[in-house]
């Protein structure tokens, strides 16, 4: 285990490309941080600067509160799992899991306790004397960690290991590796585009959009209070619906449409003088229902429209339709049957709802 | 036999033995010649038929050596060739790409992503091998497959050449330059050329 602290980490290339700008976060001994962000928003590169894979150019790395900016990756006691699983396809399974030891010159009864002790960890037990080639998807992957955990190493980085594997498999894998880090205890970064594994796994998670960190949170507190837009749209699935209207007399005016905001929402909008203003509003699909108990709960706050496009999920509905121009979501149980051109009634809790400033694209609150 | 130099550039200094031998051991079934550059340089000559029909996995074999060696790394394949002349037009290639680039690059890869930012000699030096070996039918053939965007056939038919004339003559190029016409870095490398050419 390890604690690391970044302290304004940038990455400035040769032709002035800044790819992270200004990286803080104090990592704490054993935590699960999981870097998550659309392609190219400088999750990887922060990820190998961790691993002295790359330079850093300004700021200091710490960790266990020693300076590792100049350490070079072999004395940083880090292990990599990367999106590539491919191991070496003419050794067998024990003798992938045993080289990385081999290389540094462990003693052979070692390299066997620990090979033998990791793989009995990841269920790899009985298939030491495969080849890679003779094993599925998941088992490489396995052994792919396997490869990392033999070398009980301070920290272990992951950078979209499970990115080549189908769905179902990539669920399974998911609590393996929570059970993994359970077991090992070892502070871990993982990177990911996949804000479902992101949820999943993580301790804290830092969402991360052309090279800023947007926020750095726990999942619960990411998905409740999102800080600006981008966060908010980026976390959930469906994701956040966002509706662009004025604030009128305590109430979210849009088309000929108006919602009462209740008051403890409504206090930090007239605090900021949004009063009169233009704001998007967002509201996640579950804060949408149709149910007559919902209806009758948020009866100050209801609206009738169209269904576009029902999706049944079998216990649920994800239906499509408008409010004004503003396209919407909602996820409606499927107790009645929804379907395209039917006409609905629906509530927007507005307990639930974020308002944001439209020029910063930040929460109000 | 042609011979295929890979150059392995780590940054950090590392055990190149152990290094090429886990590389020769992934490479199983390849004649291979091992060289030593630097601390952080080394080479591999891989005895090959032009382009077999299954080229070794160069990113995963990347990743596995960074994972291992715990240094970053960086694969420059070159292009096949009969003589070792190349040699010395690929390692310029490799001081030119400095601790710019990581991962896997090919030669071809180079020239297109590299050449807005070099200077005309820099390309001059680098080219300049590939450029004199090329005929005027050469060239006319390459630009003839870049205007037909890659399509064989109807570049055959600009030609006014039966496609298996055309299949015969784009062995031939790649055999002379070790550059693949038929792949987007080949077309647009050896297009690159044949503008020097003019």
């Amino acid at each position: 285990m390890a604690t690391m602290q970044l302290k304004s980490i940038y990455k400035i290339y040769d032709n002035g490309f800044e790819a992270v700008k200004d990286f803080n976060i104090d990592i704490e001994h054993g935590e699960f941080i999981v870097f998550v962000g659309p392609s190219g928003c400088g999750k990887s590169t922060t990820l190998r600067m961790i691993a002295g894979l790359e330079d850093i150019s300004k700021g200091e790395f710490f960790i266990d509160e020693r300076l590792v900016n100049d350490v070079q990756p072999k004395d940083r006691d880090i292990a990599m799992v990367f999106q590539s699983y491919a191991l070496y396809p003419h050794m067998s399974v024990y003798d992938n899991m045993a080289f990385g030891l081999k290389l540094r010159k462990v003693d052979k009864a070692e390299i066997d306790k620990k090979v033998t002790e990791a793989a009995k960890m990841l269920g790899l037990d009985h298939l030491l004397d495969r080849k890679p080639k003779a094993l599925s998807g998941g088992q490489r992957q396995r052994v792919a960690l396997g490869r990392a955990v033999v070398r009980h190493p301070k920290v272990f980085l992951m950078d979209e290991p499970l990115s080549n594997l189908d769905a179902k498999l990539r669920g399974h894998m998911r609590a393996e590796i929570i059970k993994l880090h359970k077991n090992v205890g070892a502070t871990t970064i993982y990177v990911t585009h996949d804000q479902t594994e992101a949820m999943t796994m993580a301790d804290r998670i830092v969402v991360m959009k052309d090279g800023i960190v947007q926020q750095i949170d726990t999942p619960k507190d990411i998905y409740d209070m999102p800080e600006n837009l981008f966060v908010a749209g980026f976390i959930g699935s469906p994701t956040m619906n966002f509706i662009h209207g004025k604030i009128q007399n305590e109430r979210f005016v849009v088309g000929n449409q108006s919602f009462a905001i209740p008051g403890g929402k409504y206090a930090p909008l007239k605090k900021g003088g949004y009063e009169g203003k233009e704001v998007t509003l967002g509201i996640r699909p579950e804060g949408i229902g149709a149910e007559p108990l919902f209806l009758e709960t948020f009866a100050e706050s209801t609206f009738k429209t169209t269904i576009n496009v029902a999706e049944l999920l079998g216990p649920d509905y994800i239906i499509h339709t408008m409010l004004g121009d503003a396209s919407l979501t909602a996820v409606v149980p499927a107790r009645e049957t929804m379907e395209m051109g039917k006409e609905i009634t629906l509530a927007i809790d507005m307990n639930k709802a974020h308002f944001f400033d439209n020029e910063t694209e930040l929460r109000i609150r | 036999m042609f011979l295929q130099p890979i150059f392995f550039v780590s940054k950090h200094p590392i055990e190149w033995d152990e290094c090429l031998e886990v590389v020769a051991t992934y490479l199983d079934g390849y004649g291979i010649h091992m060289h030593h550059l630097t601390m952080t340089t080394a080479c591999i000559e891989l005895e090959t038929l032009i382009y077999p029909s299954e080229t070794p996995d160069w990113q995963a074999i990347a990743s596995m050596l960074e994972q291992d060696f715990m240094t970053a790394m960086t694969i420059l394949i070159g292009r096949p060739s009969y003589e070792l002349s190349t040699w010395n037009q690929q390692r310029t290639v490799l001081t030119l790409l400095g601790s710019s680039y990581q991962g896997v690059i090919s030669f071809e890869q180079f020239i297109v992503e590299y050449v807005g930012i070099l200077t005309k000699e820099q390309v001059m030096d680098i080219l300049n091998p590939v450029v004199e070996q090329l005929t005027h039918e050469e060239v006319q053939t390459i630009q003839a497959i870049c205007q037909a965007n890659l399509n064989l056939s109807k570049a055959a038919k600009r030609l006014y050449i039966h496609r298996n004339t055309l299949n015969y003559r784009l062995e031939k190029l790649l055999q002379i330059t070790g550059i693949d016409v038929r792949t987007f870095y080949g077309a647009m490398a050896l297009y690159i050329v044949t503008t020097l050419k003019r």
